[in-house]
């Protein structure tokens, strides 16, 4: 083999994204200060390209022929083009810009309503793909989606992925108040209370079928799940997220069936996936004996997960906290997030910024369990920090506050991909060579994206912190410029670190086992929330759609959009039924509800709280 | 009674035949025999509940598992089934994804 020829530095470029923000334009050289804090050279040819980020649903912004006056120091700017290696360097064309925003005016994606939209946007491709023009019959759903939302050749309806639609839509009808995004999440909501549901009298409890296979005339039921990591069991997560589009959607209706299912399947958790002794929840357990102790769990037996005792929080505890304020549930999720603190975090020497996420009933690690090994999935960690900050809303506890802080400061030089911008997925624990190496890929998956921005746009909106908000505008500017999909509608599942979208195997999918329209619009939904009310301190409007039987808590309606401290955030007015109502408490945000025979519509105005209030 | 299971065939159906009262020490006796009989992968399942007194939730979800693991489009009887094994059934959400026959009451 000869060495480099004088041609060699053509024929080894490759292509990749740099991002950073503009600090002067020199002619056609572009130099930028990375995320990272390097200085950097972007060139521009002839033929380079630029267009501004935008929404879903909103048409191409280009700006091509004006690139040098969008160059504005300030702006974050994402290039994309060959490299070059050169002798003093790698030598950054420019093919395309994607202008993100970040200089004099607002970013756009903190535009007030640009999430509602993408949000009403997600929920219309999600409704088109799944009933077309027709009526809403779930009997149509199928969890598999192509990329274009054609539906699959797998007929099967999984109880889960029709549960994060029903959340998709419920949290589409928070926001909007669109009726037909409501129709969805109430028949979705009934479909699976007809179709999906065991009830066991004699234990008192609600479980859920992992989904029904609908190939032939009659239902085909899937008891136990009929993936990998959880065959033959009944994985902890899967009955979780049965709950995510329930609870969301009692939350708009206080539909008395939904309620009775919601509290029949957090009573399976405690009965059978909680111990008493150590505290936690187990990950399985058997689907004939229901213990998590049982032979036939293998790898699964007697094991707890960040997923078991984590995922409660934010997929349905929460907000049934805020639906119901029983102190019930208030408990139930102190002790999830002090099992979290106690456990998770690697106190031993030298140990790892990440968390640890598997372990034996006893708490001791499991480093040996199937992929996870010792690994650690970034975008978990981020959604400890979320989550931990939001609890600290209800029930603040120094360690809490640590835990989350802590995770916020360390991820980003472990876990962020500080030339491109966007989260990595799965990393070695342990670095070696100076670096946490990536298990399978560098690439990015929609889902972690979600967790860091809402994890960095509470963080700040609670401490303050520049960096912190830094680094939200950063993932959210990432994520809108690489993960929309403007031609067929929806989100890509994952992106190549340099932001192309990766359409291989089921990551080509717009609805699997992993992916409905949970994260996405939990994503819109919170990050309007959390960017009107903690960063930009504006006022939100949030629908509700109680019926006559609704089944509150004291008949009382609670707005919270999400778990803020106490005066944090008031209720500033209401209607109801398009007219202004007054039997509200603002600083509870509670509306007491009048008696009907008929569905209410009633819109709550939420505001941060300012002197007014005190 | 005490519980007593057995595996049989007729014609094309495997028939599991349940007798007595099944209790949780019999599930794992019943799981067994599911196993093996969804294992043969069966054209017809008929589940012989005439003789059966009364079941466990556990012994539904027995009867669930073996659904699950049946071909799609494989039909599975519950012949002879109680009013309270019928129940059983409804609340567990399988009489759309199985035929029951009641057991009828003696002239």
């Amino acid at each position: 083999m000869t060495g480099a020829g004088p041609g060699q530095a053509l024929h080894s470029s490759h292509s990749d994204t740099t991002s950073g923000y503009v600090v002067r334009r020199e002619g056609g050289r572009v130099i930028l200060r990375t995320l990272d804090d390097r200085l950097v050279t972007v060139h521009l040819t002839a033929t380079t390209s630029g267009e501004r980020l935008r929404n879903l649903g909103e048409p191409y912004a280009d700006v091509t022929p004006r690139l040098y006056d969008e160059l504005t120091p300030g702006t974050l700017v994402f290039a994309y083009g060959p490299v070059y290696q050169e002798d003093e360097g790698p030598y950054l064309q420019a093919g395309h810009l994607v202008f993100a925003g970040g200089a004099a005016s607002r970013w756009p994606h903190e535009r007030a309503g640009w999430w509602t939209d993408q949000l009403r946007e997600l929920a219309a491709f999600y409704r088109r793909a799944q009933f077309g023009e027709r009526d809403v019959d779930f009997g149509d759903y199928r969890t598999d989606l192509r990329n274009s939302g054609q539906k699959a050749t797998r007929q099967v309806q999984e109880t889960d992925t029709i549960s994060r639609m029903v959340y998709g839509m419920a949290s589409t009808f928070l926001l909007t108040g669109d009726e037909r995004a409501l129709t969805v999440a109430e028949r979705g909501s009934r479909y699976l209370h007809d179709h999906m549901r065991f009830v066991d009298q004699d234990a008192d409890v609600v479980y859920w079928y992992h989904g029904i296979d609908v190939t032939g005339d009659r239902e085909h039921k899937l008891f136990a799940s009929e993936f990998g990591d959880d065959y033959r069991a009944i994985p902890a997560y899967e009955q979780i997220y049965a709950l995510v589009g329930l609870v969301q959607t009692y939350r708009v209706t206080g539909d008395p069936t939904i309620l009775a299912d919601i509290e029949g399947t957090v009573r399976l958790f405690e009965r059978f996936f909680h111990d008493p002794k150590l505290g936690g929840y187990y990950s399985h357990i058997d689907p004939v004996t229901l213990s998590p102790h049982d032979e036939s769990l293998g790898p699964n037996r007697s094991r707890k997960n960040w997923n078991s005792v984590g995922d409660h929080a934010p997929a349905y505890l929460f907000n049934l906290y805020l639906a119901t304020g029983a102190e019930r549930y208030r408990r139930m999720l102190e002790h999830t997030f002090d099992m979290i603190v106690t456990h998770l975090p690697d106190r031993s020497p030298d140990g790892s910024p990440f968390v640890r996420e598997r372990f034996h009933a006893d708490w001791t690690p499991d480093h040996a369990w199937g992929w996870q090994q010792n690994r650690a999935v970034v975008g978990h960690n981020l959604k400890i920090a979320w989550n931990l900050m939001r609890m600290q809303g209800t029930l603040p506890k120094r360690e809490y506050r640590a835990l989350a802080e802590s995770l916020g400061k360390t991820m980003p030089s472990v876990g962020l991909d500080r030339r491109r911008g966007g989260w990595y997925d799965l990393v070695e624990r342990i670095p070696e060579r100076g670096r946490h190496a990536f298990v399978w890929h560098d690439r990015k998956s929609w889902w972690q994206q979600e967790q860091a921005i809402l994890a960095y746009l509470i963080l700040a909106g609670h401490t303050g912190d520049d960096d912190f908000l830094r680094h939200a505008r950063e993932s959210a500017a990432f994520y809108n410029a690489f993960f929309l999909d403007h031609d067929e509608g929806g989100v890509f599942f994952t992106v190549l670190a340099q932001g192309i979208p990766y359409l291989m195997g089921n990551e080509r999918l717009k609805g699997s086992h992993a992916m409905s329209m949970y994260h996405k619009a939990e994503l819109c939904y919170l990050a309007e929330v959390y960017t009107r009310l903690l960063v930009h301190r504006e006022p939100l409007d949030l629908h509700f759609r109680p019926g006559p039987d609704a089944r509150y808590p004291d008949r009382l309606l609670r707005v919270s959009p999400d778990v803020f401290p106490p005066g944090a955030v008031v209720l500033d007015s209401v209607t109801v039924d398009g007219r202004p109502y007054a039997d509200f408490d603002p600083t509870e945000l509670t509306v007491r509800l009048p008696d009907s025979a008929s569905p209410l519509a009633v819109r709550a105005t939420v505001r941060p709280a300012d002197r007014r209030d005190r | 009674m005490s519980f007593t299971a057995s595996l049989g065939s007729a014609g094309s159906s495997t028939v599991l035949h349940l007798a007595g009262r099944l209790t949780d020490a019999d599930v794992r006796t019943l799981r067994t025999l599911v196993d093996q009989a969804v294992g043969g992968a069966p054209r017809r399942l008929l589940v012989d509940a005439n003789d059966l007194e009364a079941l466990v939730p556990a012994g539904v979800r027995c009867l669930a598992f073996a659904q699950q693991h049946l071909a799609p489009g494989t039909e599975m009887v519950i012949a002879g089934a109680s009013e309270d094994l019928r129940q059983a059934l409804a609340h567990a959400g399988l009489t759309d994804s199985m035929t029951v026959v009641t057991a009828t009451a003696a002239a």
